[in-house]
């Protein structure tokens, strides 16, 4: 059979086994048949020590972890104003301004989308929308990158609007692919920008964030990214 | 710890081995970030599902085959990875390997529910016939059974021009 193989006997350690073992499952006889096993058989140490050093990556930046809409709301939404000063304020989108120092491939770029109500659109040149459209941002690019998006607001305060862990989250090439979140301005008026990060890696995003909010006007340079941004303006409608 | 953090406990313990698992039976890694979300999503909504009746990493192994499967049945994504060609798990993967694949993923998404799951697990995981007689509940000659008629719609589909 040659679309279906497999690597090991049935004599040796199946993953299953190799995957109890490192969750402390194996107690008894299955727990020393295994450490026997593995110390014969070095098919099956190198599949633990490739099991362990998955394992251990995965803890050190593991994806982060989405909630339902109600639930993530309370993680991922920026509380919004009051109702009533919230309807006063509009936002205008800026669409892909360009900055000194920022390096833009073509096949990399960060896009957004704005629900309204149960209506979404793709924002344009001066896109004028409201608080309480929730904004959603869409990658594209021709190869595979470890993806972020920071902001600095008009305040000067930078965030990280994705991902929620603390490392650039590695997706596969694709247009107009939406980010697993969405989120909503806050009140904070004035100018905002949005940086989307195109990572060779997953770059750690603490210190590009105080980068951000240590150097107003700069944008990220990151070893190893490309960066891509969307300028906001956020205006109190008359 | 509330159910919530006992969760997210799990989640940072085991799963890594549901993305490994749902990228090396779907091949796709955005796919297989799916998979992952939808579990862990699942149980933060109805974290009772798991029962203790068999050991977590078991049970878990069993609900990525079960996500997995139903994900390769799906017309969308089953289209999506033929027409792709299905996109290599690792960037250095070989084209022949990658092929394999997705031949290995078009016959999965084909078979029946359990001699799929079979499969996975004896050839996906490396399971012997006695452990996958324990995760399936059945006898270890019916998985032989089953095994066997994974390699004969193996072969027909070879044997087909």
């Amino acid at each position: 059979m040659t679309s279906l193989e497999r690597r090991r006997p049935e004599t040796c350690l199946s993953d299953l086994r190799l995957d109890r073992l490192l969750a402390g499952e194996l107690e008894g006889g299955a727990l020393e048949e295994s450490r026997a096993h593995l110390a014969s058989c070095t098919v099956c140490a190198a599949r633990l020590a490739e099991l362990e050093a998955g394992r251990a990556a995965f803890v050190a930046a593991p994806p982060p972890l989405r909630r339902r809409a109600a639930r993530r709301g309370r993680r991922w939404l920026i509380p919004s104003a009051a109702t009533a000063l919230a309807a006063a304020a509009a936002v205008l989108v800026v669409w892909h301004g360009q900055e000194p120092g920022t390096r833009v491939k073509g096949g990399e770029r960060l896009g957004l989308y704005v629900k309204h109500g149960e209506a979404v659109r793709r924002a344009g040149p001066d896109e004028v929308v409201r608080p309480g459209d929730a904004l959603r941002f869409t990658y594209s690019m021709t190869a595979a990158r470890h993806l972020a998006v920071l902001s600095r607001d008009g305040a000067g305060h930078a965030s990280v609007y994705y991902p929620v862990g603390p490392s650039a989250v590695r997706h596969e090439p694709g247009a107009e692919v939406p980010l697993p979140s969405s989120t909503v301005l806050d009140e904070v008026l004035g100018h905002e920008v949005v940086y989307g990060l195109f990572c060779a890696g997953p770059v750690v995003l603490e210190p590009v964030r105080r980068s951000l909010e240590a150097r107003p006007g700069a944008p990220p340079a990151v070893p190893g990214c490309t960066v891509d941004r969307l300028a906001i303006v956020k205006e109190r409608a008359p | 710890m509330t159910p919530e953090e006992e969760i997210e406990r799990l989640y940072r313990t085991h799963g890594h081995s549901v993305l490994r698992r749902a990228r090396h039976i779907l091949g796709d890694e955005h796919e297989a970030n799916e998979v992952l979300q939808e579990l862990f999503m699942s149980l933060l909504d109805r974290p009772g599902q798991f029962r203790g009746e068999s050991s977590v990493t078991t049970w878990l192994y069993s609900v990525t085959t079960h996500l997995c499967l139903n994900r390769l049945r799906s017309q969308r994504t089953r289209l999506r990875l033929v027409e792709e060609r299905v996109a290599p798990a690792q960037p250095d993967e070989a084209p022949a390997r990658a092929d394999q694949r997705a031949l290995a993923q078009q016959l999965l998404a084909g078979l029946p529910g359990e001699v799929a799951e079979a499969a996975v697990y004896y050839y996906c995981d490396e399971m012997s016939q006695e452990e996958i007689a324990g995760v399936l509940g059945c006898s270890r000659r019916h998985v032989g059974d089953l095994l066997e008629r994974c390699r004969e719609r193996a072969r027909a589909w070879e044997a087909a021009p």
